[in-house]
């Protein structure tokens, strides 16, 4: 029984390859295909990060080191901001006092 | 873009995001703090670096000109109010009217004499250098509202008064 059926799906199987006949290869296509590889490759190459970038990540990206940049930073900014802030209030403070000692009319 | 560069941006955004991050923070905390002191004296402190004695000697002359100061703005308050009737009857500029320009001038003048006085008076109980830098600052506001509008009004500008 399991004999017979195989036997006509290969009967099938001929009778649709017959139907559907394949395109002979073109002369060039095994070349072709190898250009194509080529290309892939190359394009792959051109999108892979210069080894500078991977050798600053890993260095950037070590642990200690991205928490004590991190607290680097911080104190930058903080600083500059605490010096602007002063700034700031230094002015407020002087038109303070500037506002109590010289009437507005004479201003 | 490869990921390892994305990730480099990633590290750059982060970088400048905690930089301004804390700088606003920080900014913003310090002007609070500071920005709107009870004491009008403030100022002279945190500025000259005076110490507690120079300060309550600073405050005593401070108090004793206060209300000299007042005095001046209200007469000169009073007669701009009066003035500004006087031209709102719309006659023009009438002797009446230019009496009043010579009243607010006069009291301007004397207003400004004594707070050069009294500038001078505070910068007496400071540091040399910090008395000189305190007067010239004074000074220059004392003067300075006025000297803008006479500049205007002179040859340095190109429709001043000196094409007259």
């Amino acid at each position: 029984m399991k004999e017979e059926i195989e036997a006509k799906e290969d009967r099938l199987s001929r009778v649709l390859r017959q139907a559907r006949p394949a395109p002979a290869l073109s002369p060039r296509f095994q070349e072709s295909v190898w250009r194509c590889i080529e290309r892939s490759d190359l394009e792959a190459e051109h999108l892979e990060s210069p080894v500078w970038v991977e050798r600053l990540l890993s260095l950037l990206l070590r642990p200690r080191l991205a928490i004590a940049g991190a607290m680097v930073l911080l104190l930058i900014g903080g600083g500059m901001g605490v010096l602007d802030g002063s700034a700031e209030a230094r002015q407020a403070a002087r038109d303070q006092y500037i506002a109590s000692v010289a009437p507005y009319a004479v201003r | 873009m490869s990921r390892p560069l994305v990730i480099l941006l990633a590290v750059v955004l982060a970088a400048v995001a905690l930089v301004a991050g804390s700088f606003l923070v920080a900014s913003r905390m310090c002007s609070r703090q500071f920005s709107r002191p009870t004491d009008d004296l403030a100022w002279l402190q945190m500025e000259f670096h005076l110490g507690k004695g120079q300060m309550a000697r600073v405050r005593e002359l401070h108090d004793r000109y206060l209300p000299v100061c007042q005095s001046y703005c209200d007469q000169i308050t009073a007669e701009k109010r009066s003035l500004q009737a006087l031209l709102d009857e719309g006659r023009g500029a009438t002797e009446e009217a230019v009496a009043k320009l010579n009243e607010i001038a006069r009291i301007r003048a004397q207003c400004q004499a004594s707070m050069l006085l009294h500038f001078e008076e505070v910068s007496r109980v400071m540091p040399p250098e910090q008395a000189r830098r305190y007067l010239e600052e004074m000074r220059r506001l004392t003067l300075g509202f006025h000297e803008q509008i006479e500049n205007s009004m002179s040859g340095d500008q190109a429709d001043g008064h000196a094409h007259h």
